[in-house]
């Protein structure tokens, strides 16, 4: 277990040494050489594969051994390229490689899920409404690396997979990544950008675009499974069956900053112990709906 | 260099240099622990899995990537390695301190009283710790080499373990 303090997100990428060419073998025997053949028919799975090296790289090597270097994807490729004998012989067509990979990742499908508290659909007393109906809030992600965006937790569908199997692996997979909740209204405007910022000026990622159908669902607080083309995104609804014991999600602690601490508890993973997440029924009531429909 | 509508796509022939290949997996295991003499079987890709006796469910571990039988010239002689792909960080983020737990490459010895039992595509074995793990294999006919070099071997791994 490694003491990483809060170093790591705002690691400079103008000092540091190049990797080590046993460093660069490792990545290179790891990720790219012993691979199944399929995997390297063409140059864009090889850069996937690269791409998989290029994390590991950031997240294991750097993080274990602040004096390297911190590496873009483009000048990480381009090491490997030269270093690795068996890309070696590509390395002329490097520009070109690398321009094609990034039109293909474009092009890769994602799926995700827009999760929601259960503070839109608690009975309000309409006298009250006005002044105290809690805000709704949904469930955004972050990348660890500074400068990230938040976004609705998403990621590429694998080879055949169907859009609910990806959101569901993506569900999954919150565990391991920053997750926080948001007011929905903090997140506005909704527009058809695919980069936006929230009007406390939160940097998102394709989040606007469902801004305005993820507001009309939760108006009619109608518990529906239906699909919405609205703008340019497509929303599949569900319900999630017994979630999370009634009462206001506790707000993460890390995204108050500047305010008090006011809990005794300061201890690691405060805010994980603390998250209000039932990712269990959410991840049946996922799997029952798409049975359904 | 052209470029526009008429370049032609390159496609890569990487897995032409098996030789290269292998010399070059074993510098980098031996790096890790140099007593490492020879790999005898490599499978490409795998993904492991623990048995839980209390529950009788298995679940996934974070260990997935490409699979080394390898030998050794001291004890333990014979080893398998997996080199793990996986990147998992679980980041606990509160306000003063963070934490990170990586996950490490699988080191398993192979003592003359390893069990282990063949299931096309897994093979599930037990360790020293007393775990029950599962191996499952991407290519089929890599799970049945590996456990043919397992069946073979057993009477080598008791006589020299």
């Amino acid at each position: 277990m490694a003491m990483a303090g809060g170093g790591g997100l705002n690691r400079s990428s103008s000092r540091g040494q190049l990797p080590p060419q046993e460093l660069l073998d490792d990545l290179c025997s790891r990720f790219l050489l012993n691979v199944p053949k399929e995997e390297l028919e063409s140059f864009e799975r090889i850069l996937f594969l690269l791409e998989q090296a290029h994390w590991f790289y950031e997240d294991n090597s750097v993080e274990h051994n602040p004096n390297l270097k911190s590496l873009t994807f483009k000048d990480f490729t381009s090491l490997m390229f030269k270093s690795c004998t068996a890309l070696r012989p590509y390395i002329a067509h490097l520009d070109d490689i690398y321009k094609d990979f990034n039109n293909y990742k474009f092009r890769v499908p994602v799926s995700g899920a827009i999760i929601l508290d259960d503070t839109y659909e608690r009975e309000v007393d309409v006298r009250m409404q006005l002044t105290f109906a809690p805000p709704p809030q949904c469930l955004l992600v972050k990348g660890w690396k500074a400068g990230a965006s938040w976004s609705f937790p998403r990621g590429k569908r694998n080879k055949d997979e169907q859009d609910h199997t990806c959101a569901v692996r993506e569900v999954k997979s919150l565990y391991h990544i920053e997750i926080s909740w948001h007011k929905i209204d903090e997140l506005l405007p909704a527009s058809d950008d695919a980069v936006s910022r929230g009007v406390n000026g939160l940097k998102l990622y394709m989040v606007a675009p469902f801004l305005t159908g993820l507001k009309a669902w939760i108006a009619t607080r109608r518990p529906l499974m239906h699909q919405k083309s609205e703008a340019s995104a497509r929303v599949t609804v569900w319900k999630a069956k017994n979630s999370s014991s009634g009462g206001v999600p506790v707000e993460n602690p890390a995204t108050r900053a500047g305010s008090d601490v006011q809990q005794a508890d300061n201890r690691p993973g405060r805010s994980f112990r603390n998250f209000r997440f039932d990712s269990a029924s959410i991840l049946q009531s996922m799997e029952d709906s798409f049975l359904r429909t | 260099m052209a470029h526009g509508g008429g370049r032609a796509k390159v496609t890569p022939n990487l897995a032409s240099d098996g030789e290269g290949t292998r010399t070059l997996n074993l510098t980098v295991l031996q790096r890790l622990d140099p007593a490492i003499e020879d790999i005898l079987i490599t499978a490409a890709h795998v993904t492991l899995y623990d048995f839980d006796t209390n529950v009788n469910q298995w679940s996934r571990k974070d260990v997935e990537g490409s699979l080394f039988v390898v030998k050794r010239n001291a004890q333990p002689r014979f080893q398998f390695i997996v080199m793990n792909r996986r990147n998992t960080v679980m980041f606990f983020f509160s306000y003063f301190i963070g934490f990170l737990l990586l996950s490490d490459n699988l080191v398993e010895d192979l003592l003359g009283d390893f069990e282990y039992q063949l299931q096309v595509p897994y093979i599930m074995y037990r360790n020293a710790a007393q775990e029950v793990i599962g191996i499952w294999f991407y290519n089929t006919q890599e799970c049945e080499e590996v456990a043919n070099l397992f069946s073979r071997y057993a009477v080598m791994m008791s006589l020299w373990s």
